[in-house]
């Protein structure tokens, strides 16, 4: 390999090193753990003040929006049996309904409460497994039994 | 017309893999009549699912709700064009026009060529029809379009209402125009590894292919994020969402490859370099589509989890094994005999160009997959956000920017020093002239300033490559200014055409670091009447309104934005309930200059009309998309072939 070949080489090593250094301390610094809620539930008091994506569904009618800024929002996720209540401040975005999936990231306050500071619920039935039609089975019953004799 | 769009594609499905079984006999005994019985059988499976395809839309438009399809994603009300934009909304659907999108495209491609590369056609027809059988296998079995119910719903449950949008309905098919759009590539690369034809014409067959799918795919993914940024509300339009990821990966791979080929066409360099490239851009669409559909990411994008995972799974297993395979077996043939001789060169930039691009997409790669990857290790989810992606990412992108302007003037193999002076002086100056300048009016901090300053010097080297050439053009040929700049660009369309989408690129760039970084908020609870101060506007709330429109309930707010004393625009916040939905949907205002883009959510409101708004402050947002038409214009441009002549009058450097 000549001397200018190397040279080729070894500055794209450094590159390569470089970068790679920014993705292992990329991760190192801002990775978090990723649980259910059960799961969380079951660990509460090492997981204080550490940041987490906790998985779940709202549990229904704890959707509570404040009445002076309409921003600080509080809602419960559950899941496995257990729940976790979570605050958020900021708009949440128009999925969160009661029993939609949620991912929220936060950290776990000493009183148990998620502090949320980001919220996802799942984009509705793009491509659900299954969907539910039986309320649509009614009006088509309901129909055939209008026509037939 | 069920019947005939279910047996449409079972006839397919046998076809194609008649065609598939043809094709390679045709090749390994070398039989002309089987090749060309294969060549009609590309054409009669695509006929097959067009006419599946076509049956759907008809499906689709005169609501047959007895198909479970069309009841989950129409219902009567739905404007024709969001019945029809229906065959992308739901899961079963998007894979026909992935199947119809594929055949297209291969009968465009064996038509074309039905004169040309008679050893690697046999091979494009094998590899497309392979993949044309697994996505209608998928339907026959897993996913089926034309399903139908037991009983016949009078109404449907209609598409969700955040697709029933513009921009929404074409995001789409963009996006497919540009996956499937690199199995052809992919296809002439394995014809020519299985063919033992390696020399540089299968790069000739496959260039415009590349180029027609990078376009759409630019555009596909730009449209999303531009989607997300008008129809979400949350000041954004890019969440390093894994569904996201999944359309940039291959994206990168596939810039990094329409790069590395010119170094293989000039110097026959890079040759196993470039058909991993291929076949690492197939992969990460194939990797893409079964990322968005298996569930084992969690995503906005939700999909839930279904059987279809592990079926893409072994797919993509096989085409790797057999690609990959098929490389090592023809390695011997591959390696090229000119080296690498300076890192100030070309041939280095393009390769550091690559490297870059590369390491990014492994970056994104990982970020994405880590939850899966260290779930199967140690047994706990471990998830990283946009922090990871954006500390990553910034840095390499800053690096790929100073590529950019670096690499199109540098000298082939070895740059001398008055090479580089001549090419990089002016460009520097302006680079690092912007950079005092805007260091001067403390204009942002250090990343900001060196986007800045690389953007200026990369526009520098495209106006200097301009000017030097149509200066030498015009005196050369005796033509006026612009005579000789049409007739420059037009002549070598592919290195100009390259030089507008390198600029579209920068302005995209000047966008994003603008909008990012200089991104401003604010909230405020106000009663009618009352302002709130956001940059140098006043916001003023004057009512909030109900009422109906097309069965819509609305929700709406008007804000007066001052400057200074002056009322400039009124902005108009919604919220809209949709019957049949769960959930409302917000309707974001925006008031967009090339300055900034004024963005205001209605978050929420009383029954005293008092209401509380989110607004921000967006700077330069409109460069992205401007950005974009302006690649759009250079990729097109680039996409037409020149002439091969000599170049008179055009200095080389």
């Amino acid at each position: 390999m000549g001397i200018r070949r190397k040279q080729v080489v070894i500055a794209a090593l450094i590159v390569a090193s470089a970068l790679g250094y920014l993705i292992v301390t990329g991760m190192r610094d801002t990775m978090m753990f990723y649980y259910t809620v059960s799961e969380v539930t079951a660990q509460l008091d090492t997981l204080s003040e550490v940041p987490l994506r906790v998985a779940g569904k709202v549990v229904a009618g704890t959707i509570q929006v404040s009445e002076s800024n309409h921003l600080d929002r509080q809602f419960v996720i559950q899941e496995g049996g257990t729940e976790i209540p979570v605050t958020y401040h900021g708009i949440t975005p128009d999925t969160l309904v009661d029993g939609a999936d949620a991912v929220v990231e936060g950290t776990l306050g000493a009183d148990g409460v998620l502090h949320a500071t980001f919220v996802m619920a799942k984009c509705p039935s793009k491509y659900a497994a299954e969907t539910d039609l039986s309320k649509y089975r009614e009006a088509g019953v309901a129909a055939r039994e209008q026509t037939s004799p | 017309m069920i019947a005939l769009g279910h047996s449409a594609l079972v006839a397919a499905f046998a076809t194609a893999a008649y065609t598939f079984a043809v094709a390679l006999l045709g090749a390994h005994r070398r039989q002309p009549a089987l090749v060309a019985s294969a060549r009609n059988g590309v054409y009669v499976t695509s006929g097959l699912v067009v006419i599946a395809a076509a049956s759907m839309l008809w499906l689709l438009a005169n609501d047959r709700f007895v198909v479970r399809y069309v009841a989950e994603n129409s219902r009567i009300a739905q404007p024709l064009i969001y019945k029809m934009s229906a065959l992308w909304g739901g899961m079963a659907g998007s894979l026909l026009l992935w199947t119809v999108v594929l055949c297209v495209y291969s009968t465009v491609a064996t038509w074309s060529n039905r004169r040309r590369h008679p050893e690697l056609m046999p091979y494009v027809y094998a590899v497309c029809m392979f993949t044309a059988m697994f996505f209608i296998a998928l339907q026959l079995f897993a996913a089926d379009p034309f399903e139908t119910l037991p009983f016949t719903p009078l109404d449907g449950r209609g598409l969700n209402p955040l697709l029933q949008n513009p921009a929404m309905a074409i995001h789409p098919p963009n996006l497919y125009l540009g996956f499937v759009g690199f199995t052809i590539p992919f296809a002439f690369a394995i014809g020519a590894l299985a063919s033992g034809r390696l020399d540089t014409s299968w790069l000739h067959a496959i260039r415009r292919w590349t180029i027609v799918a990078w376009f759409f795919l630019s555009i596909g993914i730009t449209l999303g994020a531009q989607w997300a940024y008008v129809e979400l509300g949350w000041g954004g339009y890019w969440g390093w969402d894994p569904v996201e990821n999944a359309s940039l990966m291959p994206w990168l791979v596939a810039t990094a490859y329409l790069h590395s080929v010119m170094i293989e066409e000039k110097k026959q360099m890079l040759r196993v370099w470039n058909m991993l490239m291929v076949i690492a851009t197939f992969a990460l669409c194939i990797f893409g589509t079964f990322l968005t559909r298996s569930g084992i990411v969690s995503s906005v994008h939700a999909f839930t989890t279904s059987t279809l995972g592990p079926l893409f799974a072994i797919f993509l297993a096989i085409i790797l094994a057999v690609s990959l395979g098929l490389v090592a077996w023809r390695l011997p043939d591959l390696r090229s005999a000119n080296q690498l001789e300076s890192v100030l060169s070309r041939e280095s930039s393009f390769l550091f160009n690559n490297l870059v691009l590369v390491v990014s997409c492994f970056a994104v790669l990982w970020g994405t997959m880590f939850p899966v990857i260290s779930e199967a290790v140690n047994g706990v989810k471990i998830t990283v956000g946009p922090p990871f992606f954006n500390r990553v990412n910034v840095p390499i992108f800053l690096l790929l920017l100073a590529l950019t302007g670096i690499g199109p003037l540098i000298a082939w193999r070895r740059a001398s020093w008055p090479s580089l002076r001549r090419a990089f002086v002016w460009p520097s100056i302006a680079g690092s002239g912007t950079m005092v300048v805007l260091l001067v009016m403390r204009v942002g901090g250090p990343y900001a300033l060196m986007c800045m300053g690389l953007s200026a010097f990369v526009v520098g080297t495209v106006v200097q490559e301009f000017w030097r050439g149509m200066r030498a053009r015009a005196s050369a040929n005796n033509e006026s200014w612009h005579q000789a700049l049409v007739g420059l660009t037009l002549r070598n369309k592919r290195r100009y055409g390259g030089y507008i989408i390198h600029v579209g690129i920068v302005l995209m760039a000047v966008g994003i670091t603008g909008s990012s970084v200089f991104q401003s908020e604010v909230e405020a609870t106000l009663r009618p009447g009352e302002t709130v101060d956001i940059g140098t506007y006043r916001l003023q709330y004057e009512e909030l309104n109900h009422f109906q429109t097309s069965g819509v309930d609305v929700s709406s707010a008007s804000l007066v934005a001052f400057d200074g004393d002056d009322p400039r625009f009124r902005l108009v916040p919604q919220r809209h309930f949709h019957p049949g939905q769960e959930n409302p949907t917000t309707e974001v205002a925006i008031w967009s200059s090339l300055r900034h883009d004024l963005y205001i959510v209605l978050a929420g409101w009383d029954a005293q009309q008092t209401a509380t708004f989110k607004a921000y402050l967006n700077p330069l947002v409109k460069w992205i998309w401007i950005g974009l038409a302006v690649l759009a214009l250079g990729t097109i441009l680039a996409m037409f072939p020149d002439r091969r002549h000599s170049q008179v009058g055009i200095a080389n450097y």
